[in-house]
């Protein structure tokens, strides 16, 4: 059986892969695996998980939550952008730790945080966007201090992006 | 095959930009599409309210006989006066504030709303009064199908859902109607502050203005995204508002205070959607006691009702706001072995506001369990609907809105409607 799916054709098309939308908990699980958990208690977690709709163990009815768009209202997709702000702020010090190094360049950290994070195939616009965050604010000195804002702010942009919320 | 950072950077070559819209346009679109300033709030009460515990047939002793321990006594409830056919009706106890808006002439109480065989499942129920058709109830919601016929482009904030998630009654085919259930946390945060916080926004602002054609799912993202921005700015004002009035410290009460925000900001809004839940009283429904479970909804429902009923005649808006509530069904007629409340049918639609037409519509049921009394269904236990509720929204929106009616719900539901409007 799992010989079967994992030689089909479906599962190998790159056109089903990053296809459907993301849970909030799958969300919030993946970006703490990616991003850290350092001084980051669970507990941190469940009112934003709450402000995007699910609150763990008490779904809505006995129905359930309901599923795919159902998760991204406009509120819900800003709770999103928000825990990716909060996690990011939470693990700011550590980011810029692991990006000593790795930061010589705009496009060296950007590379860096891109290779931290697993987004999907997207567009060659949100690149040049995140570039141009990178970039913005003077001149690239690679200072802790730059390192530190534009690390995090980084994650923050991606892990709140639309690609983000795809899986 | 794992997809690597470099076909992220590469990837989407199929895909456009949506350039974004500075919020100085969307406010003349807001002015222009809001032009007529009246303003709906559809309130509704999740859950299937007891019809006969909010509006109470105090002289029909079916009532009395079929309810030992949950019927309201006649000395209790709050006289009305009848309906067309002489019933003589009340309401509840704690609805006191309601009463005092009834007298006005500005709360109309439109009885045994609903349609043919009935569903009493939540979930069919809920679906069937959020699109307007009982045979298909898929897709977009009424007042969604509403919002497409506005002028192209629609203002994100057309709508306004209070709650969590967006109804199905506010699904659109053309736009993405925002829920905000709390102003201060509709707000983009940034990890840096100061002047980083501002390119974080625009470098967001712009990721999310990309629509790849061959990935629907993430142009649907982007496009929620969107509007996010669209409207962040506008939705921050009206954190600002200060009501004329004290607002109970409950759900209810506070979603509807935001909506009076909204409505005194001038914000464009035209549609709100409200919650309030509890009213599935299967047990315990306690009509009779004071700190009963039903006594507390009637009480948070009155209490809100009337504080933003008074705000908003303070606030000189009440003469453009409509409000229009309902439930999914009503319930048993008779009590169960759980001093509470099952399933029922038809149900009991208010509408509320400084030009309803106030007064009783409809007739009540008479309660006599017999097989050929027409005003009851299911072998006598459930009460027979009598107005269409999508009569009832042919209204609102002919006569409210401004629509076609015909055209929003998908055929002519003219006659017979309630003249409340």
């Amino acid at each position: 059986m799992i010989r079967k799916l994992l030689v089909s054709p479906q599962f190998t098309n790159p056109a089903n892969h990053y296809a459907r939308y993301s849970w909030p908990v799958e969300f919030v699980v993946r970006a703490l695996k990616e991003v850290g958990w350092t001084g980051f208690s669970v507990n941190d977690a469940l009112t934003p998980l709450a402000n995007m709709g699910q609150q763990l163990f008490e779904p809505p009815d006995v129905n359930g939550w309901e599923l795919g768009q159902g998760w991204f209202s406009t509120g819900g997709m800003l709770a999103r952008m928000n825990f990716a702000a909060a996690l990011a702020t939470n693990q700011k010090f550590n980011l810029r730790d692991i990006a000593r190094g790795n930061g010589r360049t705009p496009e060296a950290l950007l590379s860096y945080i891109m290779d931290l994070l697993t987004p999907p195939s997207s567009s060659g616009g949100t690149y040049s966007a995140l570039l141009d965050y990178t970039r913005a604010g003077g001149s690239w000195t690679g200072s802790d201090a730059q390192l530190a804002t534009k690390a995090s702010g980084l994650v923050h942009l991606i892990v709140g992006s639309g690609d983000y919320q795809i899986i | 095959m794992p997809i690597t950072r470099r076909e992220f950077v590469r990837g989407g070559v199929s895909a456009f930009t949506v350039s974004f819209a500075a919020p100085a346009f969307l406010s003349d679109l807001a002015r222009a599409q809001g032009r007529s300033r009246r303003n709906l709030v559809v309130l509704y009460l999740s859950g299937g309210n007891d019809a006969l515990s909010t509006l109470i047939p105090y002289n029909d002793p079916q009532y009395y006989a079929r309810r030992p321990t949950l019927a309201v006594p006649a000395a209790n409830v709050l006289q009305i006066g009848s309906d067309s056919a002489g019933n003589a009706l009340g309401l509840n106890p704690r609805l006191t504030g309601l009463k005092s808006i009834f007298d006005s002439g500005r709360l109309a109480l439109i009885q045994r709303t609903g349609y043919a065989n009935s569903s009493r499942s939540h979930f069919q129920g809920t679906d069937i009064w959020s699109t307007g058709d009982p045979a298909s109830p898929q897709g977009t919601g009424w007042l969604g199908r509403y919002l497409d016929l506005l002028p192209s482009p629609i203002d994100p904030l057309s709508g306004w859902s209070t709650t969590r998630e967006t109804p199905r009654t506010l699904m659109a085919r053309t736009v993405g109607v925002p829920s905000i259930p709390s102003v201060p946390a509709y707000a983009f945060a940034s990890p840096n502050g100061g002047a980083d916080a501002q390119y974080a926004r625009e470098s967001a602002t712009r990721i999310s203005s990309h629509v790849p054609v061959d990935r629907p799912h993430l142009a649907f993202v982007n496009a929620t995204a969107r509007a996010a921005f669209a409207t962040l700015d506008r939705v921050a004002t009206v954190g600002a508002y200060t009501p004329s009035v004290a607002y109970p410290n409950n759900g209810l009460a506070q979603a509807l205070r935001t909506v009076a925000g909204a409505m005194a900001k001038s914000i464009g809004t035209r549609v709100f959607w409200v919650q309030t839940g509890g009213y599935d009283t299967h047990a315990g429904q306690n009509t009779n006691q004071a700190n009963g479970s039903y006594a507390g909804l009637m009480g948070t429902l009155n209490d809100g009702l009337l504080a933003f009923y008074t705000d908003l005649q303070n606030q000189g808006l009440l003469g453009d706001t409509l409000v229009l509530q309902f439930s999914e069904f009503g319930r048993r007629i008779n009590e169960n072995g759980s001093q509470g409340t099952d399933h029922g049918a038809a149900g009991l639609m208010m509408a509320m506001g400084g030009t309803v037409r106030g007064g009783i519509y409809g007739t009540a049921p008479n309660l006599r369990a017999v097989g050929d009394n027409p005003t009851l269904e299911n072998s006598g236990n459930d009460v027979r609907y009598e107005t269409d509720f999508r009569s009832v929204y042919a209204r609102v929106i002919d006569a409210w809105l401004g629509a076609s009616s015909t055209a929003v719900l998908g055929g002519d539901f003219r006659a017979g409607a309630p003249q409340f409007l």
